[in-house]
């Protein structure tokens, strides 16, 4: 009986919390989604069923494709009545394929760098780790300059490079064709592959993750491996990712809805000669939601879209991850 | 001779990750007429210090780091308190209906966080609670960060009962024996939670995006992104307030990564 | 103990909802008024002196500037969350083509504050433009503060570097056609070295919403007078178009898309990439104070069939739906101070803009800003209508196709009619 009074003295900041701030809205925005809801005005609210999701997603198969038409979508037979919402949603998944093999494979490389018994080497893992945990609005500014295409150190490191290129050939007497490095974050195409090099440089909390479970691949299998003269990739590819592999699952997970869920870096490095190329989904969600004419029971339907495909792919690798994944039969 | 070259290595990748601050930093301490020109020397020949000194006159800078400390730290202070309290009574406390919230708390955790955007402004703004902190604060006192729940339950369970025991023995209350016995002990967990959630809200861009219109409210994120926009571009003041803006962060990881980085036990999946 | 929690409990709560509970006994402060702008320091510097002219006249007039930084888009992003937040400013300036985008729900119309008479010596004290910049199906919401056209700006020392090859180039006096322009735009391209690459570009618009100019000159343009059907086809607007594209992938005269990298319009014309530029008055302040002072020249936008035109934009205040009634007077005092000479002179010290009134012949204007008032008489508004961001965006985005001269002028324009928002809501006549 005790207990069962005291538990309240525990429980009740989580059970308000649950109730209003989590149940409730999640309800509340269901139910929001198939309602029709406009500008500011509370008593407007209407019901309209499956609308707002026939809206985002309907295609418009009368449509006559011409394979020039830059909005065109031939491989779905047709065209979205919203191309906005496709063309966003097209952004992400090509984004989140970008940015998701990039940092984690940097941050499995910085993990086994850092997987070493040196004096010193916590210096080192705080110093790597230090990107992510500083991340936000200031480093995103820091990497809008470096990737200025006329000042930024990328561009300038890369023209530089490709002269020194140049002159090495020049003595052998070939010359290299003139050359222009990219615009990144002025350019449509670009600008994505920009985004997912920024975002690798704060991989460190994935490479902690990976670190940990680096720490429990036991000593005696490397050593074993050593002793029957296996290389390093085999090593590599034998011991270490199979005994990571539930680290690397839950990394690609949690990458992937960072990745999908991106907002402050496409909303701060916006600008008009990408066209859209960083319209990635949550913008576009920021765009129905909170800017005039704003739409509450569209923009509610776009964070079921998205939530039901994130949940989704979350089932989907768990359940594939029982072909590849190692668990470590623990007696 | 080995063990050298492992050392040059981490030094190389340790200064290609420090490249974009370092370019910032360089740029942060050149001229304006520099700061357009590609063929300016990578690191100014006359440093001008005086920059840092502007960028925090150019606009309220102060009060944008004020507002943002006051905000994450009361942010954490909410999470830390809200998160422990019920992660213990999840862990070490047997009542009727623990695995139901068990699940539901997982349930919550799998739920992307942007659902909840446009129901929370809705219902902030019904309250009244626009243009001020409320939104930003009361939900970090009422444990909305489920993940930290989970977290301090996995610590807690790994405590031996002993401790807690002992304390029912000498007639503390369930209450007593959380704040005088267990907290006491959480010291890692407490460290590794304050630790990932200060560094969260100190990097929170969208919440006081939609909740906070007047400048004075402006933690740094928001006032970061006003010197863009700032007469001419000045970039050299941009860049000197956001590698300001980095320090405290970067002052709390050194302080508190003993444990953050180390806690290999709280940190694995 | 247990009455203590309780006391502590209750007060949180109130804390917690004492916006709710305060809200139905909330007074106003009577006098002041919250008036949100944007623009560049020089803009704020502007306002700062409207607003210390108004305080000195009106000491019991309280008027709290919410300045933004930059423009457009960052400005109206936080005006929508305002808006959206409930916390919206009593007067704020807008653009004339942002204005559909709030008419609906969030602006007062200007006949339910001012008075008919007052509303009558406002308007008529505007130029015809300025007039209907700020309308409505026929209602007036805004006051326009200032206004601008653009015109086409050509670096003189980009002019000598081409003399040296062609000779002695003719510009206009007051009138050219587009094909004087086309040839002034070719001899002012140089690639000095001959390595395919070009030093000095004849001309630039890196926006399509600039270019309307020329379409408009051409005889084209977007939608009929009732603004209710898409009229972009036909062979004005396939002359229009190619020209558009001609310019780049024809003539050579414009750089192409990122051929200059990030470099902004300005600077490319400061720094001599480009020769000449469009662009409105409020580049002159920058020009006057760059080495480029006195060496430089705004031309007139040639003439074509469809005749001579300038794109005219106005700014001007509007006032929010819900006024209180308290401060009304006050919104009203101000809106008709902004009338006076006064303030219009201010605005044309800052030689950014011009103020809409009509004797503007009587106040001073500064020489560079000159040609820009010459030019109102040949100026008028883009047609404003409810999806002009979305059209603007969908242009944009398939200009860029046109310009890499994979498409013909006829399917781009084909193409655009065909999208939805322009189909559905703009079906041809």
């Amino acid at each position: 009986m005790r207990t069962q009074r005291s538990i309240w003295q525990f429980l009740w900041p989580w059970v308000i919390g649950f109730t209003l701030l989590q149940l409730g809205p999640i309800l509340f925005s269901a139910g929001l989604s198939f309602c029709e809801c406009t500008g500011n005005d509370w008593k407007q609210i209407h019901w309209v069923g499956w609308k707002n999701y026939e809206q985002l997603l309907a295609i418009d198969y009368s449509y006559t494709i011409t394979p020039k038409d830059p909005a065109s979508w031939t491989w779905l037979g047709g065209r979205p009545q919203n191309p906005r919402f496709f063309h966003a949603l097209f952004n992400t998944l090509i984004y989140t394929i970008m940015s998701v093999p990039l940092s984690l494979t940097i941050a499995l490389l910085l993990a086994q760098l850092l997987h070493q018994p040196l004096r010193g080497i916590s210096f080192f893992r705080t110093a790597y780790y230090l990107p992510y945990f500083i991340g936000g609005v200031g480093t995103i500014l820091v990497w809008q300059w470096m990737f200025n295409p006329e000042t930024g150190w990328i561009n300038l490191s890369l023209i530089t490079g490709y002269k020194m290129i140049g002159q090495a050939i020049g003595w052998l007497g070939f010359s290299l064709p003139e050359w222009q490095p990219p615009r990144w974050l002025y350019d449509p195409l670009w600008c994505k592959p920009a985004l997912a090099l920024m975002d690798s440089w704060s991989c460190g909390g994935a490479m902690l993750i990976f670190l940990a479970a680096l720490c429990l691949v036991p000593r005696h299998l490397y050593d074993a491996a050593r002793l029957e003269g296996a290389g390093r990739w085999t090593t590599f590819r034998q011991i270490t990712l199979p005994l990571i592999s539930p680290a690397l699952l839950f990394n690609i997970i949690t990458a992937t809805i960072t990745a999908t869920r991106t907002f402050s870096d496409a909303f701060l490095l916006q600008h008009w000669s990408q066209q859209d190329g960083l319209l990635l989904i949550m913008i576009y969600l920021y765009e129905q939601a909170f800017e005039l004419p704003n739409h509450w029971g569209y923009a509610s339907a776009i964070t079921w879209i998205l939530a039901a495909m994130l949940l989704l792919f979350s089932i989907v690798s768990l359940l594939l991850s029982r072909r590849w994944i190692y668990y470590e039969v623990r007696g | 001779m080995r063990k050298l070259w492992r050392y040059l290595l981490l030094i190389i990748v340790g200064v290609l990750l420090a490249l974009p601050l370092l370019a910032a930093f360089s740029t942060s301490l050149q001229p304006l007429e520099q700061v357009y020109n590609p063929r300016a020397p990578l690191w100014p020949a006359q440093p001008q210090w005086d920059n840092y000194q502007q960028a925090l006159i150019k606009l309220p800078y102060n009060r944008f780091l004020l507002n943002s400390l006051i905000l994450s730290l009361l942010a954490v202070v909410g999470t830390l308190w809200s998160t422990s309290l019920a992660g213990y009574a999840l862990a070490r406390l047997r009542w009727r209906g623990r695995s139901l919230c068990l699940a539901l708390v997982l349930i919550v955790l799998v739920i992307p966080g942007h659902v909840y955007l446009i129901p929370h402004f809705l219902l902030f703004k019904t309250l009244g609670w626009m243009d001020s902190y409320k939104p930003l604060i009361v939900p970090s006192f009422l444990a909305v960060e489920v993940f930290y729940i989970f977290l301090f339950r996995q610590f807690f369970r790994q405590l031996p009962s002993a401790y807690s025991d002992l304390g029912r023995i000498d007639g503390a209350s369930e209450p007593q024996v959380f704040w005088r016995i267990i907290m006491p002990l959480s010291k890692p967990a407490i460290v590794t939670v304050l630790a990932l959630n200060f560094a969260y809200h100190w990097q929170d861009f969208l919440h006081p995006l939609i909740y906070l219109q007047s400048v004075e409210l402006f933690p740094l994120p928001l006032g970061l992104r006003m010197y863009r926009t700032l007469e001419g571009d000045w970039v050299n003041y941009l860049m000197a307030a956001s590698l300001l803006s980095l320090i405290p962060a970067a002052i709390i990881l050194f302080i508190t990564q003993r444990y953050l980085l180390h806690q290999s036990t709280v940190i694995r999946p | 103990m247990r009455w203590l929690k309780l006391s502590t409990a209750l007060l949180l709560t109130s804390w917690l909802f004492q916006e709710l509970l305060l809200s139905r006994f909330q007074s106003f402060d009577t006098s002041t008024i919250r008036l949100a702008f944007y623009g560049n320091y020089q803009d704020y510097q502007t306002w700062q002196v409207i607003l210390q002219l108004f305080h000195a006249q009106h000491p019991e007039i309280k008027i709290i500037p919410e300045y933004t930084p930059g423009f457009g888009g960052e400005y109206e992003g936080r005006l929508q969350r305002q808006i959206l937040a409930g916390n919206t400013p009593d007067l704020f300036l807008l653009q004339d083509e942002s204005l559909p985008y709030y008419v609906d729900n969030h602006l007062l119309p200007l006949n339910k504050l001012l008075t008919p008479e007052d509303l009558e010596i406002l308007t008529q004290a505007w130029v015809t433009t300025a007039r209907e910049s700020l309308r409505w199906d026929d209602v007036q919401y805004g006051v326009p503060v200032s206004g601008g056209c653009l015109l086409i700006y050509l670096n003189l020392q980009a002019l000598q570097q081409a003399e040296q090859i062609h000779g002695p180039l003719r510009l206009p006096t007051d009138e050219w056609t587009i094909e004087q322009f086309l040839q002034l735009a070719r001899q002012l391209t140089l690639d000095k070295d001959g390595d395919g690459r070009c030093e000095q570009f004849g001309f630039w618009h890196p926006w399509w919403g600039y270019f309307q100019s020329f379409f408009w000159s051409i005889g084209a343009d977007l939608f009929d007078a009732s603004r209710s059907h898409w009229v972009m086809n036909g062979p004005a607007a396939e002359q229009a178009w190619q020209l558009y594209q001609d310019l780049l992938c024809v003539e050579k005269v414009c750089p192409a898309p990122g051929e200059l990298g990030q470099m902004r319009q300005d600077i490319a014309f400061l720094s001599g990439r480009v020769a000449m530029v469009i662009n409105g008055p409020w580049f002159i302040p920058l020009v006057e104070n760059s080495s480029l002072k006195g060496q430089y020249r705004v031309m007139p936008i040639p003439r074509g069939p469809g005749g001579r035109w300038t794109r005219l934009t106005w700014d001007g205040l509007v006032v929010r739906k819900d006024l209180p009634e308290q401060i009304q007077q006050e919104a009203r005092t101000f809106l008709l101070f902004l009338n006076s000479s006064d303030v219009q002179q201010v605005i044309l010290n800052s030689q950014r803009f011009f103020p809409p009134g009509n004797t503007i012949g009587k106040l001073t204007v500064a020489p560079p800003l000159q040609p820009f008032i010459e030019a109102l008489a040949y100026a008028r508004l883009h047609q404003i209508t409810p999806h002009w961001k979305d059209i603007n965006k969908l242009i944009s985005r398939r200009v860029s196709t046109l310009l890499s001269g994979k498409q013909s002028v006829a399917e781009f324009l084909n193409e655009l009619a065909n999208e939805p928002v322009i189909r559905q809501n703009y079906p041809a006549p």
